[in-house]
Formats: structure tokens, sequence, C-alpha cells
């Protein structure tokens, strides 16, 4: 495989990887967040500190278990995704948590004197009020996990970190490897472009900016 | 028959720290009817959003009870106070408006949690955008419209489920006074369209002498004085009701003033204010009066006359027993 095929590969892969795992991240953190809001949750509110306190490079090994449980192995892309969606879960919560409270407790006062439950509180109200900020936190969140992604490729996770370490750093292709850090930039850059992107239109249809 | 609204004893603490407790209401008794356009006045802090809170089931008092429609809804589990929000409408100060939502689907929020089908639903957010004059704005955004706008908006919304009971949380305290006109306006059409009992609060005078017919003055968390307007405002009594009073009084031309006599401010109510009572005065007692300033305050139920004079002579105070005697209400100010 020349050098070319291999970037866009590695490059699609780490696509998959990042969009995969943000995709779980959101289906257990968005939840958890709603919790933390909601109750405080004194225990999960410390569970989602100890995981976000781990180094991820560790959580990564730590996890190898439970990854193998799921996807039935450790290695590749797919098997990446697991340790990425773990890390990002509890920082996406903490994003909804917070998220959901810089919505302001009028909206909530008005919310519930016209009769809502609390659920439609939630899913009515704070969460589509919350949207531009829950956008942008979610990029920013989503361009950490790109970086993560990367460092997963470092210990066999495929895509361009796996590219980097295997053809650039050990085989002493400076070439390749820088190209892998252009590639990375890249994606960042559209990550960032299109979440800011998003974040301002929904302000300008609003009338917010 | 018992009243719409009735407050037995009702008080508010707030627990903060130690030794720091704050008595936002203190065996508060109130009687609102069904109709009645009915104003809670006082200055910041004397409680009157904890009074309207609590009527509106966001707070529960500490002690006491509130009687809505003769169930006691200090008494409710959350789901039975759910289905009495949805039968009274609340506007606020700051509108809070749902601004991921537009003017339609602002107002169309009641009715979708309350689960009314899609075509029902249309049509009560076409009537009530009609309702309040709003039917450009429709697919505007709450940050796109002016202050008076989102009020209009925030009626609309709260009137959705058709409720019969309209709480008014500072609701024009934000706009400016050609705004408050009209929405104080507008609230007085809709009470007789729709048949509505409005409790307010507020710390302006004007907005009470609007559209009230019965007012209550909130000070230090008590209700130092209660009644129709006429009669609280014509012949106030707690110092709080005479310093709203007063608040209407119109500046006094000073030039005027000769600065030898005292200065009072008259209350005429009706038929009084026919009789020449100044000139018999005059006539009477050795004393001339210097009218400074003279207006008609129309009330919402009567009409009061009011007439600021500076009084000078050696015989002032028979002349105002005299003038009390003939029953009007007399009061020194300090120009």
């Amino acid at each position: 495989m020349n050098d070319f095929s291999l970037l866009i590969s590695a490059t699609f892969e780490t696509l998959y990887m990042v969009i995969a795992s943000m995709f779980f991240a959101t289906l257990i953190g968005l939840p958890l967040g709603v919790i933390l809001f909601q109750r405080g949750g004194r225990i999960l509110g410390t569970i989602v500190n100890i995981i976000r306190s781990f180094p991820f490079a560790i959580l990564m090994i730590a996890l190898i278990p439970f990854t193998r449980l799921i996807v039935g192995t450790s290695l590749g892309t797919t098997a990446s995704i697991v340790p990425l969606a773990v890390a990002a879960a509890p920082y996406l919560a903490r994003i909804v948590e917070t998220s959901l409270q810089g919505v302001g407790s009028n909206f909530i006062e008005a919310a519930k004197v016209m009769g809502s439950s609390n659920a439609q509180i939630i899913y009515k109200v704070l969460l589509p009020e919350a949207m531009p900020s829950l956008i942008s936190n979610f990029t920013v969140a989503a361009v950490n996990v790109i970086g993560y992604s990367a460092m997963a490729g470092l210990v066999g996770g495929g895509g361009l970190g796996t590219v980097a370490i295997n053809y650039g750093y050990q085989r002493f292709n400076v070439p390749l490897m820088l190209a892998t850090v252009v590639l990375l930039i890249i994606i960042v850059q559209g990550v960032q472009w299109l979440g800011g992107k998003w974040t301002q239109k929904l302000l300008f249809k609003r009338g917010l900016s | 028959m018992s009243s719409l609204i009735e407050f037995k004893a009702v008080s508010k603490r707030y627990y903060r720290q130690k030794n720091l407790d704050i008595h936002a209401l203190r065996h508060v008794n109130l009687n609102i009817e069904k109709g009645d356009t009915f104003g809670i006045i006082g200055f910041s802090g004397a409680g009157k959003s904890t009074l309207i809170r609590c009527l509106a089931t966001l707070e529960k008092p500490t002690f006491g009870q509130i009687f809505l429609r003769g169930d006691e809804i200090t008494d409710m589990s959350e789901s039975e106070l759910r289905k009495v929000r949805r039968r009274m409408g609340m506007i606020f100060q700051q509108f809070n408006l749902f601004f991921s939502r537009t003017v339609a689907e602002n107002i169309a929020y009641p009715l979708e949690i309350a689960g009314v089908d899609k075509e029902e639903k249309e049509r009560r957010v076409s009537e009530l955008i009609g309702l309040v004059g709003l039917d450009e704005q429709r697919y505007a955004y709450p940050a796109q419209l002016s202050g008076g706008q989102k009020q209009r908006v925030g009626i609309a919304r709260a009137l959705a489920n058709e409720p019969d009971l309209l709480l008014c949380d500072e609701a024009t305290s934000a706009l400016d006074p050609k705004t408050t006109q009209e929405i104080l306006s507008l609230l007085r059409d809709l009470k007789d369209k729709l048949d509505l009992t409005i409790v307010l609060i507020t710390h302006e005078m004007e907005v009470v002498k609007q559209i009230c017919n019965k007012v209550a003055v909130l000070e230090n968390g008590e209700i130092v004085e209660t009644g129709p307007i006429g009669q609280v405002f014509v012949d106030p009594k707690a110092k709080a009701t005479k310093a709203f009073a007063q608040k209407t009084i119109h500046e006094i031309p000073h030039h005027l003033l000769s600065g030898e006599g005292k200065v009072f401010h008259l209350h005429f109510k009706g038929e009084k204010a026919e009789k020449p009572i100044i000139t018999q005065m005059v006539k009477t007692y050795d004393v001339d009066a210097n009218i400074l300033l003279g207006w008609i305050d129309s009330l919402q139920t009567v009409t009061i006359g009011n007439l600021i004079i500076e009084l000078t002579g050696s015989a002032i105070t028979e002349a105002i027993d005299f003038l009390q005697a003939h029953d009007v209400n007399v009061e020194e100010v300090s120009p």
C-alpha cells in the first residue's frame, strides 16, 4: 500500500472512531447530564469525576477487559471506540449539566406554571434552550476525542495515530508522520468550523446574534 | 359562597443562615373574588413576589393555607398541582418566553403539554395571536420582538389553556409608559372578553389605578391595608399606602409658594366637589387659600378631585376642621 492510500484510509478510520465514539458518548452522557442537573447525584457525580480523572492512556489500558467483552478484541478501530466513548461520556455529561444550569430558572418556572411535568421541562424547554451552548461545547469535546483517538492509535487503535507511530516514527518516515499531523489539524479545524457554523446559524435563527 | 382565592394566615419564611431568617410573608389573610382585578402593591422587598409565587404554587408557604375555588392548593401533590396550574395563566416581568420557539410555538407550548391535538392547537394559536394583535410576528422569535410585543406573546401563552385566572408578576415593570398603557388596556379588554379574574403585583401606582378594582398594600410581608381601590387611596391609613398615594401627586410649582403658610392636599369625593367649600372656608375663617395645583384622578370605580392649597392666616387649624367636617380629606404635605 502506498503512503497516499494509507493516509486516506487512516483518515476515514479516525473519522469513524470519532463519530462513533461521540455517538455512543452522547447516548450515555446526555441522560447522565440530565440526571446530574436534576438531582445533583452525589454518587453519580463522583463516578463521573473518577473517570474524568484518569489519564486517557491509563483508562484505555484499564478498559481492555471490558473492551474485549463488548467488541471481542482490544485492537483496531472498533475496539478503540469503547475507551473513547467511556472517556467522552462523563465529559459530555458535565457539559449537559452546566448547559442546562445556564438556561435560567425563570424559564423553568414559566414552564412549570403552565403545568409541565419535569420530563417536559427537560426535553421541551431546557434542552432546546441550551442547544446553541450544547453544540458549541460538544464541538470542543469532539476535538478532544480526535486527540484521544490519535493516542489510541499509538497502541494499536488504528487511524492516523497508528500510521504516525508504525509507519512514520518507527520507520523514520518523517514526511509521513508530518502528514498525519497535518491531516489531524485539518480534521480538527473542520470539526471546529462545522460546530461553530451550526451554533451561529442557530443563534442567528433565534435572533440572538 | 366562598371566594375564588383565599389566603388564610399565610406566612413564608426563608431560612438562610443562623439568625438570618427572612420573613417574606407574615400572617397574610386575603380574599379575592371571581371577576376582581386585584392589585397587590408594595415597595421592593415587601413580599409581593413571594405572595404571587405562593398563589402560583411555585412555592409553598411555611404556615397557613391557600384555597383556590375552595380547594386547598397548599396541600396538594405535584400531579394535582399540575392540573391546578393548567387552569391559571401567568405573565412575568421578564416575559420568560422560550428563545428556542417562535411566537406561534411559544403560544402552542401549553397546548402541547396538555396533549391538545394538532388541528385544535393550530386553531387556538391563530385565535390567540389575533387576540393579542401579533399576526405579523407569528414566525418571529422572541429576541426579534419589542418589549410590548413580548408581553403580548406572554399573555397569549398564558391564556392558551383558557384559564379563568391570570396572575401578573410585575408584568409592565420592564416596559415604557406608553407600552404599559397598551398592555394594560389589552388586559382590560381580555378580562371582559374572557371573563377573567386578574391578580397582579406591582410597585407602580399607575397600574393599580388603571385596572384594579381592589387593592392590598403589602409592607414587610404584612398586608397593611386592603379594600376597594377608591377607599384605600382616598383615605389611606397605613404609611406605605400614603407613600403610594403621594406618589401620584404632581410636582408642586414652588414659585407659587409664599413660604409663610402650610401646604395641604385635599381629596374630594364625588358630589362634594360640586360645593363651594373652599370659598365658604375663606369667608368664615381668617385664612387665605392659595391654590397651587388641582387635578382629577379617575380610579377604576370612583372619581377623586385633588387640590393642593397653601393656607396662610391665623385660623388654619379651624379651617382644616371645617373642611374635614365637610368630608374633605385633608393631609398636610411638605412641599
